[in-house]
């Protein structure tokens, strides 16, 4: 079935679409319906189907603008599939667990669904210049949703978040059209057998490899290209923000694996060490400013600094366990730092704060929702038998014989995650209850089961992560000779 | 016996599980009864496996082999698997044999505790955990062992969640393991990178390369190298210098979690490491060293702050972290069955000493300064008896387990050491001294008990008295498992298989003699100086007596140059380079691409309508641009 892509990406449009022509009140079932069934389908993603095409499965063609070049290319590979699964979970979870605000409930919908299926669009597009397009316009509903329901700062986030990435993207699709000049297509996999072949011009393979390494680095957050994330983050509201850390910053990683590298060239290669040290240097620097927030809020989002920081060494450091892990530990984060958001996001609901010094004691009111608070904190903190340690780790072991001392440097961020993390669980958990009864925090029956489920994942891919290793193995790329040693 | 294998981990996780989850409906029999049951049922199961490996030819049994970690495409294939020989199949009778007793004991001791069943599967989940480390067949495994008893410390310290202290100690114990777990963590990596496997064990393990040093060669910088780094996570578990601040404060816990956890089981998990890897140790005289400095400096720094301390609990804190440091002078002279001897009789005595301790807890309603102890022998008698056989077992006094296993450690030193010889010699005077300063204070002497607790002690139960007299029999007894003075080495004979035997040394009746006369003149001091303590004769205004009480200043040492210093750099990135970097950056963007600048000063408005209209002229300008160059580029 090779229109599936077109399907998990129309059906939240279509339900968007009609959710902003009902009554408010239903706006919210429907769009579920939507986003759910396009998660569902995003499973059949997974497995291979439909026309087969260089590595990619369920390949589908059709002319847009077809004198431009511009054509609607998908398919998926075990790469993109696992990360269009992720953003429509992640679509569903948001549309669940966290309420819209009163006066723009579908508006609220519409951002959400909208910037789920164009970061799908850019996740399974084989079509370089619909990639960018895609890349781009997913940061409409963002900045909208920011800038209508954000936080009290939502101004100054939206520019900053604006500036930083719009010259980012303006770098890359000067790139794109140099590429197109230089080879008369978009086409991904006809771009990627020519660079392979040496059939195009290695000055301007150098500029792609420059223009789309900063895009990419400023959409994943690499320092100190991630100057917009901490206020971005802060006053974006919690569903869009779901979509936006989960999802949206991992096109910036998942660009790096699918353009940086294979059609960047030599010098893409030549780039690695640095992008490995600025990997590094990420993680401890995201810890630090995570160690400094009052804000619980702020500390996961500064945490994603850190944890983006590993998913980079991974992507690019060329070996096969390593870019594995990579890509495994981008769905990783997105179920833990989602887990973790909304938990922040039940505690300044119910609580009224998010500042640290305000609370306390939640454990002897909510016992399970603290429990569960706990079990995502810990899978943040990468402890083995949760989804983070088996990416962590399979990302550190294959980069440490490349580059021993950059991966012991990430290593020691596991340090920096203790302390952040069991500080705010400390100050926010523990203690004595300091609230009266209606500031007690209770869940929901689909709260709760959506909590529950993602429990359930944290523990069941630290338990047994083979079969999705298996999926994101399949990632189209082979970055050099990776260094196979020989386990029995 | 494969299944059997499995049994030993999964029987407290199904236990644990239970009690997270339904425990708070079963009520506390029943809650208490399936943890108890779980670890025993784990003890009989470890039972089987011992008897398994003892009969095995190759003095070994294996599990077969769970898919895990692997990566399709690599070689890379980490599984779950387990693998019992003599070394790990003693440790995992004294981590379930031990652990039941104090399951047991927990049952009375936490009695009415409203977080009753928590408590009791947060125990069965270190019990999990701990039987993972050492059964680990690989060491992946062994690191989901060695952080998972690192959740389970944190949740026991910080049980009692609603102390502010507690939490704080919890906290410390996992961040401070945490610097030892990354040195873990890299050592693996460069044991991966050198022997291409994270196997231990099989045809290409890597202890099995190890073994086979004619076919395999490691470089002595890096064999020093990965042992300091392994001994690095060794001693942030074992409470080692410069690591060990967190255990004196891990006394926060329930008495039955510092006795289990904190004594007997997971704090030996270093001393197992290191002798796991002896052979890598072996290679580096360098790692060989430090080891043996390390512990003999952590045992004498320890020993000092055990003298000044009042909490009955710091008392025995201390010396845990003393002993272990004896424990790591063995490994550095090279005999790791004495090690591991000493690991085995400590969890005997120490678990004795600390419920034994929670039992006089217990009876003065949670006193723990030993100011307003005294005179109990009379009162409790029974634990009165265990702790003084408690006592006498750590003191290093014959015929005792303490005597028979530290004077192997002190005879390997003389032999391979002399200057950490002194060190743990000068330690064993100390350990009496404070040991029996700990005893007279608590049982002996006028009783200095307030008048209304002493009119309504706590009696100990069966439950408590049972574990205590049987941690006692094992505490007289187990010396005799390697006492080689009087011809018994049973134990060095059920360790030879993985560690060779130690040679015999022309020197063991004069340390022997040494080490008799040195326990014999500590105790005796230190209870004619305590026989008739009463409050204000301490020495607790000398400024010495304050430096020992607080571990020669380490935690203030730490604060100044660790704390503050990386607090201030946190705080500086978070004001200066995050609040006000961006905004730097963000003027270079302004002033270097005019346009953008233009757009943004427009938005200040913050109107949404805005925000659409310009990203509306950017999508015109950016298809214009596509448009222009398509054409001019579409051939």
């Amino acid at each position: 079935m090779n229109e599936l892509i077109l399907v998990i990406v129309a059906l939240p449009l279509i339900a968007a679409v009609i959710a902003s022509l009902v009554h408010e009140k239903s706006a919210k079932s429907i769009s579920i319906i939507g986003s759910a069934i396009a998660c569902l389908l995003s499973i059949l993603g997974i497995t291979t189907g439909g026309t087969i095409d260089r590595g990619f499965h369920h390949v589908f063609n059709a002319p847009w603008l077809p004198k431009l070049g511009l054509m609607f290319s998908f398919g998926l590979d075990g790469m993109s599939s696992l990360l269009v699964l992720l953003t429509t979970f992640l679509t569903v979870i948001a549309v669940i667990v966290i309420p819209a605000p009163k006066n723009a409930v579908r508006a609220y919908y519409l951002s959400i669904l909208v910037a789920g299926a164009l970061t799908n669009v850019a996740f399974a597009s084989l079509n370089i210049l619909l990639f960018y397009i895609a890349f781009e316009a997913a940061l409409i509903p963002v900045l909208i949703a920011i800038g209508m329901f954000g936080g009290g700062d939502r101004s100054k986030a939206a520019i900053q978040f604006f500036v930083f990435t719009v010259i980012g993207s303006l770098l890359l699709l000067s790139a794109i059209i140099g590429l197109r000049i230089a080879t008369g297509t978009f086409d991904y996999l006809t771009l990627k057998d020519l660079v392979a072949a040496g059939a195009v011009d290695p000055s301007l393979l150098r500029w792609f490899a420059i223009a789309s390494f900063i895009a990419f680095a400023t959409k994943a957050a690499v320092v100190p290209l991630h100057a917009w994330l901490g206020r971005a983050y802060i006053n974006t509201p919690t569903g869009m923000l779901l979509l936006l850390s989960g999802a949206m910053a991992k096109l910036g990683v998942y660009g790096l694996i699918r353009f940086t590298l294979p059609l960047g060239g030599d010098f893409a290669e030549s780039l690695v060490p640095l992008i490995v040290t600025l990997g590094a240097v990420s993680v401890v620097y995201g810890a630090f400013v995570a160690a400094a927030q009052t804000d619980i809020k702020a500390v996961i989002a500064f945490s994603s600094i850190s944890h983006m920081g590993y998913i980079v060494i991974g992507a690019v450091v060329g070996d096969d366990a390593a870019r594995s892990g990579s890509v495994l530990q981008m769905l990783n984060h997105g179920i833990t730092t989602g887990a973790l958001f909304i938990c922040c996001d039940f505690i300044s609901r119910y609580r009224g704060s998010r500042q640290v010094t305000a609370l306390g004691g939640i454990w002897s009111d909510s016992p399970l929702f603290s429990r569960l608070l706990l079990l995502f904190t810990f899978s943040s903190v990468a402890l083995p038998l949760t989804n983070g340690f088996v990416g962590e780790f399979l990302i550190l072991l294959g980069a440490f014989h490349k580059f021993p001392y950059q991966t012991a440097i990430a290593s020691a961020g596991a340090i920096g995650s203790a302390v952040y993390m069991l500080w705010m669980i400390q100050r926010s958990i523990y203690g004595g209850s300091k609230s009266d009864a209606s500031k007690v925090i209770s869940l929901g029956v689909s709260e709760r089961s959506v909590l529950l489920a993602l429990a359930l994942m944290i523990i069941g891919i630290g338990v047994a992560p083979s079969p999705l290793l298996a999926i994101a193995s399949d990632n189209g790329h082979k970055v050099g000779a990776a260094m196979q040693p020989e386990v029995k | 016996m494969s299944t059997i294998l499995w049994l030993v981990p999964l029987i407290p996780l199904i236990g644990a599980i239970i009690n997270g989850t339904i425990g708070s409906k079963l009520g506390e029999r029943l809650s208490s009864g399936i943890a108890i049951l779980s670890v025993i049922g784990a003890f009989i199961a470890a039972i089987a496996v011992v008897g398994g490996v003892s009969s095995s030819p190759g003095h070994f049994v294996e599990s077969n082999a769970v898919a895990w970690m692997s990566v399709p495409g690599t070689p890379l294939s980490i599984p779950f698997s387990f693998h019992v020989d003599p070394l790990n199949g003693g440790m995992l009778l004294v981590i379930t044999g031990v652990g039941a007793l104090i399951h047991i004991y927990s049952a009375s001791y936490m009695h009415g505790d409203k977080g009753y069943s928590r408590y009791f599967a947060y125990l069965n989940l270190f019990v999990f955990f701990m039987a993972v480390l050492v059964m680990a067949g690989n060491l992946p495994l062994l690191f989901v062992g060695w952080e998972g008893v690192g959740l389970a410390s944190y949740l026991l310290i910080g049980f009692w969640q609603e102390k502010w202290s507690a939490t704080q100690a919890a906290k410390k114990a996992f961040i401070v393991n945490r610097i030892g777990d990354v040195a873990l963590l890299i050592a693996m990596f460069m044991l991966y990178r050198e022997f291409k496997t994270l196997n231990l064990y099989g045809d290409s393990g890597i202890l099995t390369q190890l073994t086979a040093s004619s076919t395999f060669h490691v470089e002595t910088g890096v064999a020093t190298a990965i042992a300091l780094l392994l001994f690095g996570g060794a001693a942030g578990k074992s409470a080692q210098l410069p690591l060990f601040v967190w255990l004196p404060d891990a006394m926060e816990g329930p008495t039955p979690v510092s006795a289990l956890i904190h004594a007997a089981t997971m704090v030996t998990a270093g001393i197992y490491l290191v002798c796991r890897f002896h052979l890598l140790f072996e290679m580096s005289p360098l790692a060989m060293q430090v080891v043996a400095w390390t512990g003999g400096l952590t045992a004498l720094v320890a020993a000092c702050a055990g003298v000044a301390q009042w909490d009955i609990k710091k008392v025995l804190a201390y010396s845990t972290v003393s002993q272990l440091g004896l424990m790591f002078v063995a490994c550095g002279c090279g005999a790791f069955t004495a090690a591991m001897f000493h690991v085995t009789t400590h969890a005997f005595f120490k678990a004795l000493l600390f419920l034994g301790a929670g039992a006089v807890i217990h009876a003065l309603h949670g006193e723990q300064d030993m100011r307003k102890m005294g005179g109990l022998a009379s009162k409790i008698k029974s634990t009165h008896l265990l702790v003084l056989i408690g006592t006498i077992a750590i003191a290093g006094i014959p015929p005792l387990a303490g005597f028979w296993s530290k004077d192997e450690i002190l005879l390997a030193a003389f032999d391979h050491n002399r200057p950490v010889y002194g060190l743990a010699a000068a330690t064993s005077a100390l350990t009496a001294f404070y040991m029996w300063r700990m005893y007279m204070l608590t049982f002996q002497g006028s009783s200095r008990v307030d008048e209304h607790t002493a009119h309504h002690l706590h009696h100990p139960d069966t439950r408590i008295v049972l574990p205590l007299a049987i941690l006692g029999i094992l505490s007289v007894i187990a010396g005799f498992m390697n006492a080689p003075a009087v011809g018994l080495h049973f134990y060095s004979d059920w360790l030879a298989p993985v560690i060779p035997s130690p040679e015999h040394s022309h020197n063991s009746g004069l340390v022997m003699g040494i080490s008799v006369v040195v326990a014999l003149v500590a105790s005796a001091m230190s209870v004619a100086k305590y026989k008739s303590f009463t409050v204000g004769t301490g020495a607790k205004s000398s400024p010495v007596f304050a430096f020992f009480a607080s571990a020669l200043r380490f935690d203030d040492l730490y604060a100044a140059i660790v704390v503050k210093p990386l607090t201030a750099a946190a705080a500086w990135s978070n004001l200066s380079v995050e609040r006000n970097g961006a905004r730097g950056l963000l003027r270079l963007g302004h002033s270097s691409v005019d346009f953008v600048g233009k757009s943004v000063r427009r938005w200040q408005s913050g109107i949404v309508g805005d925000y659409i209209l310009s990203m509306a002229i950017c999508l015109i300008v950016i298809v214009s641009v596509v448009l222009i160059a398509g054409t001019r580029g579409g051939n």
